[in-house]
């Protein structure tokens, strides 16, 4: 499988500041990864790297077979979707509409081709497309800002916690979308402190702390091993906390399902 | 360094003097600026404030501030060069020639320019704002409502400076190609931008106004602030100091 990121030995910062300190990892093509770390670890700093919004300082970046310090952020923007944490970052046109036809515009499409695009995540969405987005509550941009970038059917999508600020209908419609894209080939990168999220979607984990990366596993790994977790300030899913605090039987994997039906059982039987 | 109009909490001469004072004393700089009548007057005005910048640990800052005035200068330098008509001509451009007064002219505009705006932006550059805010209704009596607006604004300046380019490296992502060379294909890329950043910009103000409100921003008084700004001996050198070079500029 060829690799869709690669960081080689990457350091990155600014006026005296070390953001990232020699990173290496590598992203497989059509993988869903996870970034995990306490605020300020250099979770975002990745994400910008890799889109190529910001250039390493030292050692280079591989993105979709392209180096980072070479190209233009516009080359990398044709395969890339990236949804900012805050969607008021992004949204630059008055309408639904146009502002879901603008991340189109930069892809050189034809006008019929753009029309039946914007036509289909406006019914996927279910948005009316002339509503001012002034209108529009903070997570109904943040779903639009999510529109505008699944729109351009990105090879690379880049969330930076897609699911701030979302309702519970939200936030499982963002969870799904995500799901749909990965599903579909793209390769997926999102950054999150919502671990239920990240084990629901992603395959694999990566770990930051103070600008290094401290593990790089499947989020199976990653949720059995508390000395990264504790380092890196993650807490489990509170089912799998409950699995482990429990033990035995459902030490490791166990859904709400399980436990349930162990309980009744142990209950059943005791009571007989 | 941080940036244009950002304190970042030095402890050199310009930052110890009563922030009332300083903001004083960088208007009556900035006017005598304006009004000293030779090239000599105004390039000590702005030496002198480099000088002081260097001694308050904000040099670097005070050179990149006096290069980024040049550049806006540069518009100025030009339509004087070519609109001043009197004196000896040196260069005839046909329609326009360039005379010895009028390059006399542009390069004074060019330099009271920056000797105008550096010492305010030194000045800003080198206090707090809620010490402005405070001192200005300390010192000054001014009411604490015109006070905080006025330095609420001067925090929208280095904030919508940070926001563009947040906004910018959004639409960077989404393919909007800023690194052209050409400069007015790259105004016509970043007039879309104004809508979030006016956006963001009237959200924050909104929500900045609740904020302060709803922790009795009405109810503050001249001695409502937890520090107090008396003036004191170093004040007193700073004007004394001031009084001298502006002399000093009038005369040369």
């Amino acid at each position: 499988m060829n690799n869709m990121i690669e960081f080689r030995n990457v350091s990155y910062g600014y006026e005296g500041v070390t953001l990232l300190k020699d990173v290496s990892f590598t992203i497989p093509e059509g993988s869903f990864t996870a970034i995990a770390g306490e605020n300020g670890a250099g979770k975002s700093t990745i994400c910008r790297l890799s889109a190529a919004l910001f250039r390493p300082v030292k050692g280079e970046v591989i993105s979709g077979g392209l180096c980072t310090s070479r190209e233009k952020t516009a080359r990398f923007a044709k395969f890339t979707g990236f949804l900012f944490q805050n969607p008021d970052r992004q949204i630059c046109r008055s309408t639904v509409r146009e502002e879901i036809a603008f991340g189109l515009e930069c892809l050189d499409l034809g006008t019929e081709e753009r029309e039946k695009a914007v036509d289909g995540i406006l019914e996927e969405f279910g948005f009316e497309p002339d509503r001012e987005i002034f209108s529009m509550g903070r997570g109904e941009r943040q779903m639009l800002a999510l529109a505008s970038v699944l729109v351009r059917r990105p090879k690379l999508l880049i969330a930076d916690e897609p699911t701030s600020g979302l309702d519970a209908g939200q936030y499982r419609t963002a969870a799904e979308k995500l799901r749909e894209v990965h599903k579909n080939g793209a390769t997926v990168l999102m950054v999150t402190h919502d671990m239920e999220l990240a084990e629901e979607l992603a395959d694999e984990m990566l770990v930051a702390a103070a600008g290094e990366i401290k593990a790089h596993a499947s989020v199976e790994e990653i949720f059995s091993n508390s000395a990264v977790m504790e380092g890196a300030s993650i807490c489990r899913p509170e089912m799998r906390e409950l699995a482990q605090m429990l033990g035995g039987d459902f030490a490791g994997d166990a859904s709400v399902d399980d436990i349930v039906n162990t309980i009744k059982a142990s209950k059943r039987s005791g009571n007989r | 360094m941080k940036g244009l109009l950002e304190c970042d909490g030095g402890k050199g001469v310009i930052y110890a003097v009563n922030p009332s004072l300083k903001v004083i004393i960088a208007f009556a700089a900035g006017m005598s600026a304006f009004a000293v009548k030779s090239i000599s007057g105004a390039l000590f005005i702005a030496l002198f404030t480099i000088a002081a910048a260097y001694f308050s640990g904000l040099g670097k800052k005070a050179v990149s501030t006096a290069l980024l005035i040049a550049k806006i200068s540069i518009l100025f330098f030009v339509i004087q060069l070519l609109c001043v008509r009197r004196g000896n001509p040196i260069l005839n451009l046909g329609f326009f020639s360039i005379t010895d007064a009028g390059l006399y002219y542009a390069v004074m505009m060019a330099l009271k320019l920056i000797a105008a705006s550096l010492p305010l932006v030194l000045v800003l550059s080198a206090t707090k704002r809620s010490d402005l805010a405070n001192s200005l209704v300390y010192n000054l009596h001014i009411p604490f409502k015109y006070a905080f607006a006025l330095t609420t604004t001067l925090n929208f300046i280095p904030g919508l400076a940070s926001e563009m380019a947040q906004v910018m490296e959004a639409q960077k992502a989404r393919g909007v190609d800023f690194e052209i060379k050409n400069p007015i294909k790259k105004a016509a890329l970043i007039v879309p931008l104004c809508l979030p950043l006016m956006l963001s910009c009237v959200r924050r103000t909104e929500n900045s106004a609740i904020a302060a409100q709803l922790r009795g921003f009405e109810l503050r008084g001249r001695g409502s602030a937890y520090k107090k700004y008396p003036l004191g001996m170093k004040d007193a050198i700073a004007v004394l100091a001031c009084a001298v070079v502006l002399s000093a500029a009038f005369i040369l």
